[in-house]
């Protein structure tokens, strides 16, 4: 299993430095590079005698959106069965990696591992992206030109699709500190992983993104709160690094930063065209209600809905709540509510569980993660960008797994009655 | 919740459940991948195989139309048409579609079905200035113009920029300002402006003061600068009573100082009361090496400032600034007045007045006297007779290049009070 999990690990990653894959020759890698991954899975589990198939409560309301799109494109209730099809393999290959992900992490090891995994992801990318924001010249890896109009930020063609990966893999870490999740003495390389991340997002000027991380803060300290007992968790770790964060950035220069929330700042989407888009998405949902207009057409059916012009194509509305409305109707509205219900269900009685400090941190920065990107989902298209869809089904599956015991718990359960067990965090 | 795989079966059946799910999508993503980059290779070959992969794809049978269609070597409408076609059952509603396969049925003559098709288009996107453009110019090369109007006044009311080619089109179909005005233009002074911007351009001086009267009519606020061309046609085309009934109303509509010169003196702001305005009637500075411009307070008993320029000695200067062209009476005698002080103006070519008709330079040139070394307030007078074909004079400060070695210019001088007021007075200094 040690391949899917590595083969896992290097398809997400892949997918966030291949400019979050949304170019056609990495969603194919990435589709193709899933299907790969099933089939190894099959034939390493199919040799032990003593494996099982984990089955989230989530799978069933991701197999309903395939269910929906399978059956527009049979129904021929779609606009444009080509788009259909297109996004269908996508979230085919999208379950494929949350399934895997829920076969191949399950130990204490394995999650500690895609734990780290997340953390190391996470600071690389974001020192990757402060470099390129002072030397590049617009460029994607100093040598990628992207179209007019695009607004670069690290591997990603949008500054706030960039928020939105560090969004979901930066709560991670910061949990990792607030929980106590880590020893001690990491302690000060976690925080050092963490403090440049939050540079970057503020460096990145996303105010949507800002915002979703200011309300994921406010999670984890909820979570925290939720926890208060001698030796439980402290925000304080959090907070200092979020302070040095901010000092870094007040030391590199916040005039950029500060012009992106003034008024009178013009560049990026203007609330009106906002309002129009989530118009023309209900309008779109009004005139198909049930099983919507198709998935993936939003960008062929929306111009006919459109009032307000400026001569940009609209691929999406900047809210992936009405387009998930207006592509699959009532149906998928349906799988996304039970979708949301069972994730927070479970995720809730995970974090409450008995478990170790590790494993409830884990837990608070699925959570805080999930959080922060349902917000931001209201104002962009986040899960829309295959590397964000991935990660976050990833922190869906942290935030629903088994909790983990404590050492403690585990060795005495491990010990015959009557020898003494020395404690181990 | 956990399944465990019992027996054999369960666990062969796995891998050969995952190959079969692992064949239903690799095989596409693999196809997607490779049609895309042969639709994207830009060789007629490659794009046709890539088409054929993929035959769900619209765009990619829209590239190949459009390859067909404006291929250099060997256009094919025909063909083109046929892959629009494609695209458009895989993708009845892009407006983009329907306008390549309307251009296609124009190429080939069929504007009955290109019509249809710029209506499916439309309906496709109701919104789009583009669709309406490209409809709208359709309808110009019908010479449905009424109709092609609407369309391309719809356009540029969605999408600005559009403006100045949609002033050129319609004014090159119909060459009639009443159309641009009336059908054409959106009702505001930004557009107004550019149309007149268009019209002094092509030196169509009538129509560009019909739109001028509309726009003055419209009592908006609109600034000076953008009407300089219009004024700049005028003087050329001479039309100086047109100039002088214009000038006030650009200046009342620009929020600036517009009440008539007084003591009928036909120079605008002779006391420099107000900053340039760089064009139309008002004072000009094109800001020369070796000099510079600026106010001081004017002489006693006189108007609001004085003119001051400094020269830094660097250069044998040719001056022709600060300057004004004014409007005058063809066939007439006019007083010339001003103020001049000099500070150890230098070399022998000093500072004066030039009087002269732009558009005729031989006649009603005049020069005043030449002011060197220091000198008080001092009036200079002059008097000038404008020719029968004289509607402009232009007045400014000169000096002409000093033929000598010690040529460099230094010094300062100071203009106050500067006037032109029409007069009974005969006779003219003409120029040596």
């Amino acid at each position: 299993m040690r391949l899917v999990r590595i083969g896992l690990c290097l398809l997400l990653a892949f997918s966030v430095l291949a400019f979050g894959a949304v170019e056609t020759w990495s969603v194919s890698l990435l589709e193709i590079g899933a299907a790969l991954l099933l089939v190894a899975w099959a034939f390493i589990v199919s040799r032990d005698s003593g494996a099982k198939i984990q089955w989230s409560a989530l799978n069933a309301p991701l197999l309903g959106f395939l269910a929906i799109g399978l059956l527009q494109l049979l129904l021929h209730r779609t606009a444009y069965p080509f788009l259909t099809r297109q996004e269908l393999l996508r979230l085919a290959a999208y379950f494929i990696v949350f399934f895997l992900t829920a076969q191949a992490f399950r130990s204490r090891a394995d999650l500690w591992a895609l734990a780290w995994f997340l953390v190391v992801l996470c600071f690389a990318v974001s020192l990757l992206a402060i470099i390129q924001h002072f030397t590049s010249n617009g460029r994607i890896y100093w040598f990628q030109e992207v179209a007019s109009g695009a607004d670069v930020f690290g591997p990603f063609v949008n500054r706030n699709h960039f928020a939105g990966f560090l969004e979901l893999t930066l709560p991670v870490g910061l949990a990792l500190l607030a929980f106590r999740g880590v020893r001690r003495d990491l302690f000060p390389l976690v925080a050092l992983l963490t403090i440049v991340p939050v540079s970057a997002l503020v460096l990145s000027g996303s105010r949507a993104g800002i915002m979703s991380f200011v309300f994921a803060m406010a999670v984890l300290a909820l979570l925290v709160r939720s926890r208060q007992e001698l030796r439980g968790p402290r925000m304080a770790a959090v907070v200092l690094v979020a302070l040095a964060a901010l000092a870094l950035i007040a030391w590199v220069g916040v005039s950029g930063i500060v012009e992106r929330f003034s008024p009178q700042n013009s560049v990026g989407i203007s609330l009106s065209r906002r309002a129009s888009m989530f118009r023309g998405a209900a309008h779109i949902f009004l005139d198909h209600p049930v099983i919507g207009s198709g998935l993936g057409t939003t960008v062929s059916v929306y111009p006919r809905y459109e009032t307000e012009y400026d001569g940009r194509v609209v691929d999406h509305v900047h809210d992936d709540y009405i387009e998930a409305l207006a592509e699959t109707g009532l149906l998928g509205g349906l799988c996304g509510l039970a979708f949301l219900w069972r994730l927070y269900r479970h995720a809730r009685e995970n974090f409450q569980a008995e478990q170790s400090h590790f494993s409830r941190a884990l837990h608070a920065g699925a959570i805080a993660a999930l959080s922060a990107l349902l917000l931001h989902s209201f104002a962009d298209f986040n899960l829309h960008i295959p590397s964000n869809a991935l990660l976050f089904l990833v922190m869906a599956y942290l935030a629903t797994s088994a909790p983990l015991p404590s050492e403690f718990a585990a060795q005495r359960r491990r010990q015959p009655a009557g020898e003494h067990v020395s404690v181990v965090r | 919740m956990e399944f465990p795989l019992e027996g054999m079966g369960m666990r062969r059946a796995l891998p050969v459940a995952a190959l079969a799910t692992a064949a239903l999508l690799i095989y596409p993503a693999a196809k997607i991948w490779i049609a895309s980059r042969q639709i994207h290779s830009g060789r007629l070959d490659r794009m046709e195989r890539g088409a054929a992969l993929v035959p769900g794809d619209g765009e990619a049978w829209d590239r190949l139309g459009r390859f067909e269609q404006f291929d250099f070597a060997n256009p094919n409408s025909s063909l083109a048409i046929a892959d629009y076609r494609k695209a458009i059952e895989d993708d009845p509603l892009s407006a983009y579609y329907w306008m390549d396969l309307a251009s296609a049925y124009e190429d080939t003559g069929d504007l009955t079905h290109a019509a249809d098709a710029y209506n499916q288009s439309r309906n496709a996107y109701p919104s789009s200035a583009l669709v309406a453009w490209n409809y709208g110019n359709f309808l110009l090369r019908q010479q449905d113009y009424p109709e092609a109007y609407a369309q391309i006044r719809l356009a540029i009311e969605r999408d600005g920029s559009l403006l100045p080619i949609a002033i050129s089109r319609a004014w090159r179909s119909s060459g009639d300002v009443n159309q641009l005005i009336g059908r054409v233009l959106p009702a505001n002074p930004d557009a107004y402006l550019q149309a007149l911007d268009f019209l002094a351009s092509i030196q169509q001086t009538d129509a560009a003061l019909a739109l001028w009267q509309r726009l003055a009519a419209m009592g908006k606020p609109f600034a000076l600068q953008p009407t300089f061309a219009f004024f700049e046609e005028l003087i050329r085309a001479d039309r100086g009573d047109d100039a002088r009934r214009a000038w006030p109303q650009a200046l009342a509509a620009a929020g600036l100082p517009h009440d008539e010169p007084a003591n009928h003196s036909l120079i605008w702001d002779g006391a420099f009361a107000t900053d340039f305005a760089n064009g139309g009637l008002g004072w000009r500075w094109d800001s020369p090496i070796g000099a510079e411009m600026d106010f001081d307070s004017a002489p006693p008993a006189s108007g609001a400032r004085a003119l001051r320029l400094d020269f830094n000695g660097g250069t044998n200067l040719a001056l022709d600034g600060p300057s004004q062209y004014v409007p005058v009476e063809p066939a007439s005698a006019f007083h010339f007045h001003a103020l001049m002080r000099t500070d150890q103006i230098s070399t022998d070519s000093g500072i004066r007045f030039s009087i002269m008709d732009p558009n005729h330079p031989a006649e009603a040139a005049l020069l005043t006297d030449n002011f060197i070394g220091t000198h008080p307030w001092t009036a200079v007078d002059a008097d000038v007779t404008t020719a029968a074909d004289t509607h402009f004079l232009l007045v400014r400060v000169f000096r002409s290049p000093s033929q000598f070695f010690d040529n460099k210019l230094s010094g300062t001088v100071w203009i106050a009070d500067v006037s032109l007021v029409p007069s009974r007075a005969a006779g003219a200094q003409l120029l040596p």
